[in-house]
């Protein structure tokens, strides 16, 4: 199939499988009739794919929403656990029949890793700068959700997108690459698929510009946030590494958030724990 | 509009002497108006229903809507004989799976597979035509039909029939929306606001069940429990007989009927509930009924 706009948009339609790392953990909690719902919860927002997944369904217009939810604990509470834990459990078989298939393009483990580390730089951004302790959580989602877009087009053309990770060793051409190949890019992809999905638009925002922020954003703290983590992590070359590094800041970023650079030193002397800390979670 | 109960008990069909005034089948009501004539929910009392349908002369002709897809909503289907009648027509609404991104018609033909039942439904004589209920409102010949997405372990509805300057709700299993961390070791560890804003959450969403109901002539509503059997079943999705008491004053519906009895309940412990709580319901102003098999409500 042609790789265009619409038939990505087509191909969205389709069964999108969670991942690999979190697979075990979510069968394990599904199959308890007493699994508490925190839990649930906590290894939902370890897999982008599942959250986002959860998140269409509660955006839906059953739920007639005034405004958009972006917490999985309001998803757990509007949309019942029995489907939560069951929509996790469809997910997470389907990702151990197409395991194979997902680490042609990348490491799943890497991506998964890369993830992680946003998702907790994000939070930890978020607490030092003293957000609403109730959207907390939300920026770690957020920052976990990031390269929903860039595990999308993995899944769904993973011969194309196996050629464009070998084109571009530096891959910092990434987006250059897909571009020359396809008129699209994993920003782009993953803007249409939270916007097909229902999610909140900070969460689309996010998906499109977490790479290149543009001066005019509508969720500006989230999406810098979640830049400035995005940055902090492949810098450090924690996880997947899709950009050339290292990634410049802009001082701008840090005004706007009233930060210093010091941050990175901050939540890298924590980040080590955090996977680890995550880890275990799952394995237990 | 002209209602019958053809099933009237939750969960599992409880025949025998214990169940023979309020009746045992799972459940089943059908609503003639407006030239067509509706059956809600296929449970074991589809059975009766059919055969009614059969002897009203053929060809038959039915919409069928499905709440959702329990064991106890659709178990009867198989039993449905018009279905397997040739010239018969039939169209069967409800929820797609969500979950597993099945259409209604892929959910009901699970339960006919081969290793279950002996007929799939794709062998079936009559036309049928499965329709995955997504709209909010939509209209059926002339009568006009509301859904409202309740609180269930599976996508389950309740739907708003009205026609005529009459309207009536048979709901599926429905559980109030609840706070699943307030009061709970989780919620314990949560900020004070978030808990509240999900307090919030949570009453919005029951806000939305009795803004649907409001000010219905009739309302078949969910009563699987009292409120103490409620405190050891939380989670399992069913009302309890005191919350609907509420809800049906909240949202001044004109008549209410207690259904999905649970199969526990035998005639005896029904027929004393139902003296009590008819006698709350009178005083707060409005009828109240218990839901027996061949009960008939005109509208």
């Amino acid at each position: 199939m042609p790789y265009t706009l619409e038939t990505v948009e087509k191909r969205l339609a389709d069964n999108i499988p969670s991942l690999s790392p979190t697979a075990a953990k979510v069968m394990q909690l599904a199959n308890n009739m007493n699994c508490p719902p925190a839990e649930l919860t906590r290894v939902i927002k370890l897999d982008p794919v599942l959250s986002a997944k959860v998140l269409k369904l509660v955006n839906s217009s059953y739920f007639s929403l005034s405004t958009k939810v972006a917490s999985l604990e309001k998803a757990v509470i509007l949309v019942g656990l029995n489907t939560i834990k069951n929509l996790a459990l469809s997910a997470a078989v389907l990702a151990q029949t197409t395991a194979k298939g997902q680490a042609r393009v990348f490491s799943i483990e890497s991506f998964w890793k890369h993830s992680l580390a946003v998702g907790v730089t994000a939070k930890f951004i978020a607490l030092k700068r003293d957000v609403p302790k109730k959207v907390v959580e939300d920026y770690f989602v957020a920052g976990m959700m990031h390269q929903l877009g860039l595990l999308v087009e993995g899944q769904l053309y993973p011969e194309e997108m196996q050629r464009i990770l070998l084109t571009a060793e530096a891959l910092g051409l990434l987006a250059v690459e897909e571009a020359e190949l396809h008129g699209l890019n994993h920003c782009r992809i993953g803007k249409m698929l939270g916007e097909r999905w229902g999610l909140s638009s900070d969460l689309v925002e996010v998906l499109e510009h977490y790479r290149n922020p543009p001066p005019e954003l509508e969720h500006k703290e989230l999406v810098l946030t979640v830049y400035l983590a995005y940055t902090i992590c492949t810098n450090n070359e924690v996880g997947l590494v899709v950009d050339d590094i290292p990634i410049d800041v802009d001082p701008v970023v840090y005004e706007a958030l009233g930060l210093s650079p010091e941050i990175e030193e901050e939540v890298m002397a924590v980040m080590e724990d955090e996977i680890r800390k995550a880890t275990e979670f799952l394995r237990a | 509009m002209k209602i019958k109960f053809w099933g009237v008990r939750g969960s599992v069909p409880v025949p025998g002497e214990s169940t023979k005034i309020y009746g045992g089948n799972t459940s089943c009501v059908s609503c003639e108006t407006g030239g067509e004539f509706f059956i809600f929910d296929a449970g074991t009392g589809i059975r009766g229903c059919g055969d009614y349908l059969m002897k009203k002369g053929l060809p038959a002709s039915a919409v069928i809507m499905i709440s959702h897809t329990h064991w106890d909503h659709i178990q009867g289907f198989p039993f449905f004989i018009p279905s397997y009648i040739p010239g018969n027509k039939f169209k069967m609404y409800g929820p797609p799976s969500d979950v597993q991104n099945l259409s209604i018609r892929q959910v009901m033909e699970l339960q006919t597979k081969y290793e279950y039942f002996p007929v799939h439904i794709n062998q079936l004589g009559a036309e049928i035509e499965y329709i995955d209920c997504v709209d909010e409102h939509f209209s059926i010949g002339g009568v006009n039909i509301s859904t409202c997405r309740l609180n269930h372990p599976v996508t389950c509805f309740a739907y708003k029939v009205s026609h005529g300057g009459k309207n009536f709700i048979y709901a599926g299993d429905h559980e109030p929306f609840r706070n699943l961390y307030r009061d709970s070791a989780e919620g314990a560890e949560m900020d004070e606001d978030f808990l509240a804003e999900l307090d919030e959450n949570t009453e919005e969403q029951n806000a939305r069940i009795v803004e649907f109901c409001r000010g219905v002539d009739l309302a078949i509503w969910d009563a699987q429990y009292t409120a103490e059997e409620y405190q050891s079943k939380k989670g399992w999705g069913h009302s309890w007989y005191e919350v609907d008491l509420e809800l049906a004053k909240k949202a001044g519906i004109k008549h209410l009927i207690m259904d999905h009895h649970d199969p526990l309940s035998a005639d005896d412990i029904l027929a004393e509930r139902e003296k009590k709580y008819q006698a709350l319901a009178a005083e707060a102003g409005f009828s109240l009924d218990f839901s027996r098999e061949g009960l008939e409500i005109n509208l």
